[in-house]
C-alpha cells in the first residue's frame, strides 16, 4: 500500500474568537473562520469546491437545534459561499474523519480548493441534561448506573493505574499545568482571552473530582467558535500566499464513534491507538524520531498520555515518566500542544492541535513557535476511532 | 424544582435483543449471551454474532463472578438530577471470568474508593429499583485480593 505523500498541503487557516458561551449565531463564527481561511490563502470564495465537515456537537439534547444557529453543516457554509462544490460531506465523528475526506478529495482531483471547519456551539448552563426515567437503546446498559461521559475517560486512567502501577495526579500536574501555561501564548484560546491564569500546582491537586481521577482541570473548558483549514494540491500551494504545511502522513483508519460502551475500555483505546500509529509511520515513512511538535488530543488529559504511548513517542506504561523533567515543554525535547490544546484553549475539539500544526511547520507560530520546527503530528479524538495527521514544512 | 419522576433514578427499556436479559435478572439470575455456533459470548446483546455472523444467539447462565476491570467515583451526577441527589457514587466495569473482554457495568455495592482495586475479585448481586427493574450489581468479595 502506498499514498502519495506530500500530494496535498495545507494553504490557509482561520479561527473565530472563543466565547464561553456567546448569542452569535454558529452560522456566523463558522463563515468567520472560512472567510479568514480563505483570505490568509490568498484566495476568493469561488475558489472553492470541497467542502467538508463535522457538525457533531458535544451535548445532544438541545430542545432545538437548527443548522447556523447551535450546528453548522457543510450545506450551510456552501449555501453562504455561494458556490457549486465538486465534493462536499458532512460527518460524524471528530475533526480527523473531515481532515482525511478533504485531504483524499484534493489528491484524488475531486476538488482543487477544499475547505474543512469545525464550529462548536456552547449552550449556557449544564448541557446534555438526561431526565427520561428510562434508559433505551445502548443507554439502558450504562445510564442505569449513572455513568457519564467523564466516567468514561475517568476509568481509562484508573484502569491504567491499575495495569501499569503508575500514573498519579501528582505525575499529571505536570501536563496539565504545562497545557494551561502554554494556552496563555495561544492566539486561539478562552483562557488567555479571558485573563485566566493557569492553576497552580497545589491549585491542581486540590482541584474538585468530577470522575476519580479526573478532576475539574484534567478536563477542557466548554467553548463557542470555530475554526477552518483550506486544503489543495502540492504543486497549487506554491503558488499561493502562504508558506504550505504538507500532508506527509494521516491516518483515519477506523469509523467509530465515540461510545460509552467502547470507549471506556483501555485495552481497545490502546490496540487501536497503536494501529492509528503504525497507520501514521507507514503512510509518512516517518518515524516518531522524526516529530518535532507532539500535539495529542487532550480532551480529558489521560487521552494525552495514551496517545503519546500509541504513538510510539514512549513505550506503554511510561507517558507519565516521560512527561516529566521539562521534556514535553516548549523548550524540551518534544515539546507537546504548544498551543496549549483543549485544555489549554478550550473544548475545540482538536482544532488547537491541527492549527498549532500547520502554523509551527510553516513558521507562523507567533509567541508559540518552536524554533527549526519542520514537523508535527496531531493527534486527535479518543484513541477508538481516532486520527492523527503529519505535516511538514517546505525542505 | 426538579419534579417527583426525575428524582427516580433510571431503569432499562428492554427491547427486543435485551428483554431476555432482563427477565432472567428479574428471577435473580444472570445470563449472558452466547452465540450457539462459535460459543463467544457477548454483552451487550446483539442480533447478530459479530465473529461468526450467525443469528443463533441464546441466552446462557453465568458464574456470577468476575474481577474489577476498572472504576471511578462520580464526584456528581453531572447530567441527570437523581444521580446528583445521591452524592458521589462508584460506577465501573466488571469483567466476567468466562471470557476476557465480557464487560458489565457496576456501581459496586457496599465498597467505597478505597476499597477498589483494578483486578478485585467480584460476585453478583440484584438491585431493586423503583417499578420493578431488576439490575445486576457486582459486590466486592470479602478478603479478596486484587
Amino acid at each position: 500500500m502506498s499514498i502519495r505523500r506530500n500530494a496535498a498541503a495545507f494553504v490557509g487557516v482561520g479561527h473565530s474568537p472563543i466565547y464561553r458561551h456567546d448569542d452569535v449565531p454558529l452560522g456566523q463564527l463558522a463563515m468567520d473562520a472560512v472567510r479568514a481561511a480563505i483570505a490568509d490563502a490568498g484566495l476568493k470564495d469561488s475558489d472553492i469546491d470541497g467542502i467538508c465537515c463535522v457538525d457533531g456537537q458535544p451535548f445532544d439534547t438541545e430542545d432545538v437545534q437548527w443548522d447556523g444557529i447551535n450546528y453548522v453543516t457543510a450545506d450551510f457554509v456552501r449555501n453562504a459561499l455561494g458556490v457549486m462544490p465538486g465534493f462536499c460531506t458532512n460527518t460524524a465523528n471528530m475533526l480527523g474523519r473531515s481532515l482525511a475526506e478533504a485531504i483524499s478529495a484534493v489528491e484524488a482531483g475531486r476538488a482543487r480548493y477544499a475547505v474543512v471547519f469545525r464550529a462548536l456551539h456552547s449552550p449556557r448552563g449544564t448541557y446534555g441534561m438526561v431526565t427520561a426515567p428510562e434508559a433505551s437503546g445502548l443507554d439502558q446498559w450504562f445510564l442505569p448506573y449513572g455513568l457519564f461521559t467523564p466516567g468514561v475517560f475517568a476509568q481509562l486512567w484508573s484502569r491504567y493505574q491499575g495495569k501499569y502501577g503508575t500514573g498519579s495526579r501528582e505525575q499529571m500536574a505536570t501536563l496539565v499545568l504545562q497545557l494551561r501555561e502554554n494556552g496563555m501564548k495561544a492566539p486561539y484560546s478562552y483562557w488567555a482571552s479571558a485573563g485566566a491564569s493557569p492553576p497552580t500546582r497545589e491549585a491542581y491537586l486540590a482541584a474538585r473530582p468530577v470522575s476519580t481521577p479526573l478532576s475539574l482541570f484534567d478536563c477542557d473548558i466548554p467553548v463557542q467558535g470555530a475554526a477552518a483549514f483550506i486544503i489543495t494540491s502540492a504543486e497549487r500551494a506554491r503558488d499561493l500566499r502562504q508558506r504550505p504545511a504538507f500532508v506527509a502522513g494521516n491516518s483515519f483508519p477506523l469509523s467509530a464513534r465515540f461510545s460509552r460502551v467502547e470507549d471506556i475500555e483501555l485495552d481497545r483505546e490502546e490496540v487501536w491507538g497503536a494501529h492509528v500509529g503504525k497507520t501514521l509511520w507507514t503512510h509518512s515513512g516517518m518515524t516518531p524520531a522524526d516529530v518535532d511538535v507532539a500535539n495529542v488530543y487532550d480532551g480529558f488529559s489521560i487521552l494525552s498520555i495514551l496517545w503519546l504511548e500509541a504513538l510510539g513517542f514512549c513505550e506503554r506504561g511510561t507517558a507519565f515518566e516521560f512527561i516529566q523533567d521539562g521534556r514535553i515543554a516548549p523548550d524540551g525535547a518534544l515539546p507537546v500542544n504548544p498551543f496549549g490544546g483543549n485544555i489549554g484553549c478550550g473544548r475545540m475539539h482538536g482544532v488547537p492541535q491541527v492549527m498549532d500544526a500547520i502554523l509551527q511547520v510553516t513558521g507562523r507560530a507567533g509567541a508559540c513557535q518552536i524554533p527549526g520546527a519542520r514537523s508535527a503530528v496531531a493527534a486527535l479524538g479518543p484513541l477508538w476511532g481516532g486520527s492523527a495527521l503529519l505535516v511538514t514544512g517546505e525542505g | 424544582m426538579q419534579s417527583d419522576q426525575e428524582m427516580i433514578l433510571p431503569v432499562p427499556q428492554p427491547d427486543p435483543i435485551s428483554a431476555t436479559f432482563w427477565q432472567h435478572c428479574a428471577a435473580r439470575s444472570l445470563h449472558i449471551q452466547r452465540c450457539a455456533n462459535c460459543k463467544h459470548w457477548q454483552h451487550p446483546p446483539q442480533a447478530i454474532c459479530p465473529s461468526c455472523l450467525s443469528t443463533d444467539l441464546r441466552f446462557e447462565p453465568v458464574s456470577g463472578q468476575g474481577t474489577v476491570y476498572s472504576f471511578t467515583l462520580t464526584a456528581s451526577g453531572m447530567r441527570h438530577p437523581a444521580f446528583t441527589a445521591k452524592g458521589p457514587y462508584l460506577v465501573g466495569l466488571v469483567e466476567l471470568v468466562e471470557q476476557p473482554g465480557l464487560h458489565l457495568y457496576t456501581n459496586f455495592p457496599g465498597a467505597t474508593l478505597e476499597d477498589m482495586r483494578v483486578g478485585a475479585p467480584v460476585t453478583v448481586e440484584f438491585e431493586e429499583r423503583t417499578g420493578g427493574m431488576v439490575l445486576p450489581q457486582f459486590r466486592l468479595v470479602a478478603g479478596g485480593e486484587a
